[in-house]
């Protein structure tokens, strides 16, 4: 029976260690961000939106520099690209309160007005349990509470007294409940990322049409930072919704999906 | 029928209304055929319809002073029950002759009703400047009635260059905001009596701010070509062009009234005496006031914008040449005291349309609007002074605070560069006063609310923070998978593997006891079905069945080895509770007893039954 735990507990921590140890060797990164921090600091954003792009350029991400590269555009005044930045930050690290309040005094300042159509209560609910955590969290907490519930249902299946057998089928019931939530929250998380849902307009003023030809009526005009939701794609043209809930049709160029 | 009548009634309602419409337009252009050179004559285009759209000829040969001046009237008129309206537009142009020769004005046309009507060429014969130029001028009161006279020669020999305005500026391509001086200067041979500006020269597009008056007027002499002129300035102006582009000022329009001496010819009577008389110097010679309509001539001046590059940011309009000051009247007081920050800015520009500066003053002091102070004096150079902005301070707070350095930027339209010049950091220790002021009682602590003064965004997040390839999440990863099966299997693997080593190690003794309870509650439910049934036989047999085999599998002791006579000893071999030991072969010997004894048969089953559950209950107890 030793002889299980021994290999058990080695997997179990390398799980909890992984995102973070990692990539801890790259130092060449680190350097640019050194230097994209000290530029940003003498006011020198244009150079510090060099040394963070260069960084993502390198094929390195963290809601970090998502973050700070947002913040050098907008100092820049270039909203577009710092809410694109902003958003990918949040879905890095969603919920984070310095990235949620400098997304909102950006979209403060860009043209086009939304009038937010409320979400369902229980969506919002769902919204704040899932941006609890990040992505990667999710993903550790629903290992570890599937291992919590393996080991209450072996005390379970495992125990003389009854006591014991009560108390471990009720803990893996609970366990194997906040298991598979933590696991909806990661593959939520995962899907949002890997699946490009979302865009950013980077045209100054574009028409949003009624069907993917541009023939086709004028439905209305969308202004540089407005976020939109994509739905659909077709040849050279997504399918958009607004946060008031109106859709139409933009030529793919016009907007960056995230 | 009906319907005709309808139709006749309409048409005769309609029918005036477009003859009405459809007159005749007439687009006719007059002026004088002759006019001497220098002159300014009118050109007139008259409509007699509503007309749009006029486009006036290009006058080659001659200089357009203004116009076109457009004027408008309209008129109804009932005469005999028919109405006729008649509209009038009249264009006018003043126009400058200054050469001479043959001249056709080309038509002018106009657009009524969208049609486009031409009017007439208009030819003009531009004479030699000559004498008695002006005398064409109805309103000259030269020319007394009645008085057969013969014409009169040499009074009127008021030309062009007897008396002339010249506008001049002093630069005619300024910076916007640039100050720019004009002078209209009066240039006149002959004695005058009397000036009058008709038309005060307005400057669109400039803010403009008169240097002289004029009923001071300084005279001085002046040659030119030879030709002694009594000169004055009677207008002079400084301006500031209020945007960049090109402007036209019109000319200046002024009456004089010239005194002239009056020379008449001979007068032949034919009577000697008569001649002699009237040829006397003393009435040959008279003086005559003569009125003349003189124009200065327009003036062009183009405002250009004042350079992008190097412009600083606090730049708001000030244009000139200035020096800037600032001074606080002291850097020590006591709280609820009064502070004066005096800013001066003096020098010579577009003073008055200084702004006052932007001051950031700490949020602990109560300020005012600054009181404006101008001093500025138009003398002929132009518009120089001072500008000074008193704020008055109020700290409402004890504490040592900054007035921060502010700036002022203007641009010197001489060097054609932007200067900024930064007042001096201003260090004031507020103390605490000694009394609050009347009137207001403080109780408890003097809390305030927290005063938000600007918004921005939050720092960016400093380094060192851990960056990972775009893209890859642990959820995706084949090792999160791996370890999420690997969990499963290794589960699935521990319960198997602790199960077999259970039964491995044979413990089927545990099996067995186990077991013993629950062969032993299934014979007596058997029994308890042989009891409601009354059957005796089969309800003995099963409770000593369960009972023999309970202690068999219990303690582990084989059937064979049980007897009536061992079971006493080999419980106790076992620890088992005497008591215990006792009921249990009381409940054997009772049911063994009621197997073959007479009596109410029914009743001891029912009592047999009772002890046996008690006993096995019992032992149970005792084991656990």
């Amino acid at each position: 029976m030793k002889t299980y735990f021994k290999y058990l507990f080695p997997i179990i921590l390398l799980g909890f260690i992984f995102p973070t140890g990692i990539l801890r060797g790259h130092s060449n990164p680190q350097a640019l961000l050194d230097s994209a921090t000290s530029s940003y600091t003498k006011g020198f954003y244009s150079d510090a939106v060099v040394y963070y792009e260069k960084v993502l350029s390198m094929g390195f991400e963290s809601a970090e520099v998502y973050y700070n590269l947002g913040n050098a555009y907008f100092k820049l005044n270039e909203l577009a690209p710092a809410i694109y930045n902003y958003e990918k930050a949040l879905m890095l690290k969603p919920g984070d309160e310095d990235i949620l309040f400098n997304l909102k005094i950006a979209n403060s300042r860009i043209t086009d007005k939304i009038d937010v159509v409320p979400e369902f209560f229980f969506q919002r609910w769902w919204e704040s349990f899932y941006n609890f955590f990040p992505t990667d969290t999710w993903a550790i907490l629903s290992l570890v509470f599937l291992g919590l519930f393996l080991l209450a249902l072996g005390i379970f299946l495992l125990s003389k007294r009854i006591s014991y057998r009560k108390i471990g089928l009720w803990s893996a019931v609970v366990l194997i409940v906040f298991a598979s939530f933590s696991f909806a929250f990661a593959w939520k998380g995962q899907q949002r990322q890997s699946e490009k849902q979302n865009g950013i307009i980077f045209e100054p003023a574009v028409v949003v049409k009624s069907s993917p030809d541009n023939a086709s009526v004028d439905l209305f005009v969308l202004h540089e930072g407005t976020k939109v939701e994509i739905q659909d794609k077709l040849d050279n043209w997504v399918k958009i919704k607004i946060a008031n809930g109106n859709i139409g049709w933009l030529p793919a160029s016009t907007l960056r999906e995230y | 029928m009906k319907r005709i009548k309808t139709l006749i009634f309409i048409l005769s309602i309609i029918v005036p209304v477009f003859s009405l419409k459809s007159q005749n337009v007439e687009f006719t252009a007059s002026a004088p055929s002759a006019v001497s050179q220098g002159e300014t004559f009118q050109v007139t285009y008259k409509v007699n319809a509503k007309g749009e759209k006029f486009n006036g000829p290009d006058f080659k040969g001659f200089d357009v002073v203004s116009g076109p001046n457009v004027s408008q009237s309209s008129s109804f008129q009932f005469i005999n029950g028919k109405m006729s309206q008649s509209n009038e537009q009249i264009y006018t142009y003043l126009i400058h002759a200054s050469e001479v020769g043959t001249f056709d004005i080309k038509p002018a046309s106009i657009v009524v009703e969208g049609k486009t009507y031409y009017s007439n060429t208009l030819r003009i014969t531009v004479e030699k400047s000559s004498s008695g130029s002006t005398s064409k001028s109805p309103s000259k009161p030269r020319t007394t009635p009645g008085r057969p006279t013969e014409p009169i020669q040499s009074i009127d020999d008021l030309s062009q260059e007897d008396i002339f305005v010249k506008a001049y500026v002093s630069k005619s391509n300024p910076y916007v905001g640039e100050q720019v001086i004009i002078t209209y200067k009066l240039y006149t041979k002959v004695p005058l009596a009397n000036i009058r500006i008709n038309n005060l020269g307005t400057f669109p597009g400039f803010w403009s701010q008169d240097l002289i008056k004029s009923d001071q007027l300084q005279q001085s002499t002046e040659i030119i070509n030879g030709q002694e002129y009594v000169t004055a300035e009677i207008k002079k102006s400084a301006l500031f062009p209020l945007k960049s582009g090109t402007f036209n000022i019109p000319p200046l329009e002024m009456e004089a009234t010239a005194t002239l001496i009056k020379q008449r010819k001979r007068f032949s009577t034919g009577d000697p005496f008569f001649d002699q008389f009237f040829n006397d110097a003393f009435f040959n010679t008279g003086y005559e006031r003569v009125n003349k309509k003189v124009y200065s001539n327009a003036i062009t001046i183009t405002a250009k914008p004042l350079p992008t590059s190097g412009k600083p940011s606090e730049f708001s309009s000030a244009v000139g040449n200035f020096k800037f000051s600032a001074q606080v009247d002291r850097t020590q007081l006591k709280t609820n005291e009064a502070l004066n920050l005096k800013v001066t800015i003096s020098g010579s520009g577009n003073l008055d349309m200084i702004e006052a500066p932007n001051i950031k003053f700490p949020t602990e002091f109560d300020t005012y609007d600054p009181k404006v102070n101008s001093n500025i004096s138009t003398s002929s150079s132009g518009f120089s002074g001072s500008k000074t902005f008193e704020y008055l301070i109020i700290p409402r707070t004890p504490g040592k605070y900054t007035i921060k350095p502010f700036t002022f930027s203007y641009f010197n339209p001489s060097t054609g560069r932007y200067y900024t010049e930064t007042s001096p950091e201003f260090t004031i220790e507020v103390l605490k006063g000694a009394e609050q002021p009347a009137g207001i009682t403080y109780s408890g602590v003097n809390q305030q609310d927290i005063k938000y003064i600007g918004t921005d965004i939050r720092y960016i997040k400093l380094p060192p923070f851990h960056l990972r390839p775009v893209g890859v999440t642990f959820f995706a990863s084949k090792l999160y998978y791996g370890i999420l099966i690997g969990l499963i299997v290794l589960f699935g693997l521990l319960i198997f593997g602790i199960k077999t080593m259970r039964k491995r190690r044979g413990d089927a003794g545990l099996m067995r006891l186990r077991k013993a309870t629950s062969v032993a509650t299934k014979r007596l439910k058997t029994a308890h079905t042989y009891l409601k049934n009354q059957q005796e036989a089969q309800f003995y047999n099963e409770i000593s069945a369960a009972l023999w085999g309970y202690i068999s599998d219990k303690f582990n002791i084989p059937m064979a080895e049980l007897s009536m006579e061992n079971v006493e000893n080999k419980l106790l071999q076992k620890n088992v509770d005497p008591q215990t030991i006792k009921a249990f072969i009381d409940t054997l010997n009772n049911c063994e007893f009621a197997r073959f004894a007479p009596g109410n048969k029914s009743e001891n089953m029912e009592q047999v039954y009772k002890e046996a559950l008690s006993t096995i209950s019992r032992i149970e107890q005792e084991l656990k």
